[in-house]
């Protein structure tokens, strides 16, 4: 196996573990690292496997991934604006549908 | 193998043990204090061994002198933001740890 | 030996990104999650990305966690965070867990099968190489032969910035000017200061011929931008409502007004002429640069609804 594609593999794992703690969590910035892991798994993905079938460095998929990566922090950051806003209102870092008797 | 094979694995390895000892100090020490001394001497040190077994092999004076640039600023940064730990901890009057204490603080950490 | 390195960092990887969904500190998280981007950084060298890793360091690792730390001590402060159990009995927990090992096994069968790519880019892409104004291929595909992907990047930045200043609290007061009141951060910093901004220059000098460019350089001159702030430098700038969204359509501005360059001589838009493309490229990653720095810093102003607290000294 290649190294690229063993990469490719453990971002198949940080997916599910992000997908996993997505769904698990109800703490709202837990599941912003969750929706992150899930980014970086998709990055890892997307070049480790694209150069796994060439066995060389690929710069589309690189050039892509940079740009994902520029997007990925401008949504984080809104998002983080989104938690305070919510959570200065409401007193609460969880979602009102998440707040169940539980 | 060469002799200056040798010179480098040498200090390689032990540039990577200063990490594990600085490394090996941050778990083990009670307080914030003696954590910060282990973390920026003993990384301090081990970066400056690695460094300088990566100038045995560079081909060019330039490249000698960034890697020194890097281990320079390194040190400063290590030196300053130990400082602001330490700074910090100061103003929230975390308390040093005194000889003998050390279970009791490794028991009220694991709380 | 290699496959050895390659296997430990996966594995190191995945048990980062478990520890820090699953500890029950949420500080201890966050820091998990910073580490985790450090280590990514390496994965990115291994998988020969070097521009990857290096935006990975500064953006993932750096940007990404002074914001979680930021709003980790806002939420603090406002929300009471009830721990988090491992909830056996619910029903959402078997739904994650599901979910999980359903995503991993069909994402690891899509991925055991072999690619077969219809269009050779790859090649396409050292065909133009020579036309394209620069010599390292990621800068070129970035800024030349896929441009609107840039653009439209930065107009999303914009667009979230944008969003970001609307959701401001209205009510509350002005962020105050105070600062870590210690001689010796100013004293380094002031030292620092001018090699930080060196960087950022060579970074996006670098980018024609080398891995580097717009985006990392940007990332560096936001970090240079918080430590301004956290030494209570030249932060009245930020202040004024103009010179913020003024730095933030600046780049995007100068993208749009160059591409347009093009149009006045019958070329097509974000068309550069084959022997001016150097020059249009290093314009637009100059304002991109600047206006990239300036976005991620005011993400960073903008989020702190409460002023730095100067420390009462015991």
């Amino acid at each position: 196996m290649s190294s690229y594609l063993i990469f490719a593999y453990g971002g198949v794992g940080l997916c599910g573990i992000g997908v996993f703690g997505f769904i698990l969590h109800t703490h709202l910035l837990r599941r912003l690292i969750a929706f992150n892991l899930l980014g970086s798994g998709t990055f890892l993905i997307l070049v480790g496997l694209s150069q796994s079938g060439r066995g060389e460095a690929d710069y589309i998929p690189q050039a892509l991934v940079l740009t994902g990566i520029v997007v990925a922090v401008a949504a984080t950051a809104l998002a983080l604006v989104l938690i305070r806003r919510w959570a200065a209102l409401t007193q609460h870092a969880t979602l009102p549908e998440d707040q169940g008797p539980s | 193998m060469s002799l200056l094979a040798i010179l480098q694995s040498f200090l390689l390895i032990a540039g990577a043990l200063m990490f594990c000892i600085g490394s090996l100090g941050l778990i083990r020490f009670p307080d914030t204090y003696t954590r910060i001394h282990a973390l920026t001497k003993a990384d301090n040190l081990g970066l400056g061994l690695i460094v300088l077994a990566l100038i045995l092999n560079v081909e060019s004076v330039a490249l000698a002198l960034k890697l020194l640039l890097i281990w320079g600023l390194v040190m400063i940064a290590s030196a300053l933001s130990g400082h602001l730990v330490a700074w910090e901890a100061d103003e929230q009057c975390i308390p040093l740890c005194q000889p003998g204490e050390t279970e009791r603080h490794l028991e009220s950490e694991d709380e | 030996m290699n496959e050895l390195i390659d296997l430990t960092l996966v594995c190191i990887l995945l048990g980062l990104a478990s520890l820090s969904l699953f500890t029950q500190s949420l500080f201890r998280a966050v820091m998990f999650f910073i580490l985790l981007g450090l280590i990514l950084a390496l994965v990115w060298i291994r998988l020969d990305a070097p521009d990857i890793a290096l935006a990975e360091a500064a953006i993932g690792a750096g940007i990404t966690g002074i914001l979680l730390l930021d709003a980790l001590a806002h939420l603090r402060a406002t929300s009471n965070t009830p721990p988090q159990l491992r909830q056996l009995k619910q029903p959402r927990f078997w739904l994650a867990l599901i979910s999980g090992a359903g995503v991993i096994l069909l994402l690891a069968l899509a991925i055991s099968e072999p690619l077969a790519p219809a269009v050779a880019l790859d090649l396409q892409v050292s065909e133009n190489l020579t036309n394209s104004g620069v010599t390292h291929p990621i800068t070129a595909i970035l800024l030349n032969f896929r441009s609107y992907d840039t653009l439209l990047e930065v107009a999303v930045l914009v667009l979230a910035a944008l969003v970001a200043v609307t959701l401001r609290q209205s009510d509350e007061h002005p962020v105050v000017n105070e600062y870590l009141p210690n001689p010796l951060l100013h004293a380094c910093l002031k030292l620092f200061f001018p090699m930080i901004f060196l960087v950022s220059m060579y970074l996006l000098w670098a980018g024609a011929a080398q891995p580097g460019g717009a985006f990392q350089a940007g990332a560096v001159l936001a970090a240079a931008f918080v430590l301004f702030y956290l030494v209570g430098l030249k932060t009245q700038l930020a202040q004024n409502d103009i010179y913020l969204k003024g730095g933030w359509i600046f780049g995007l501005a100068l993208f749009v007004l160059v591409g347009s360059m093009p149009l006045l001589y019958g070329q097509p838009f974000l068309t550069y002429p084959d022997s001016q493309a150097g020059i249009f490229i290093l314009l637009i990653e100059l304002g991109l640069t600047l206006s990239i720095g300036w976005i991620l810093f005011s993400m960073f102003l903008l989020s702190q609804s409460s002023p730095l607290q100067k420390k009462d000294s015991p």
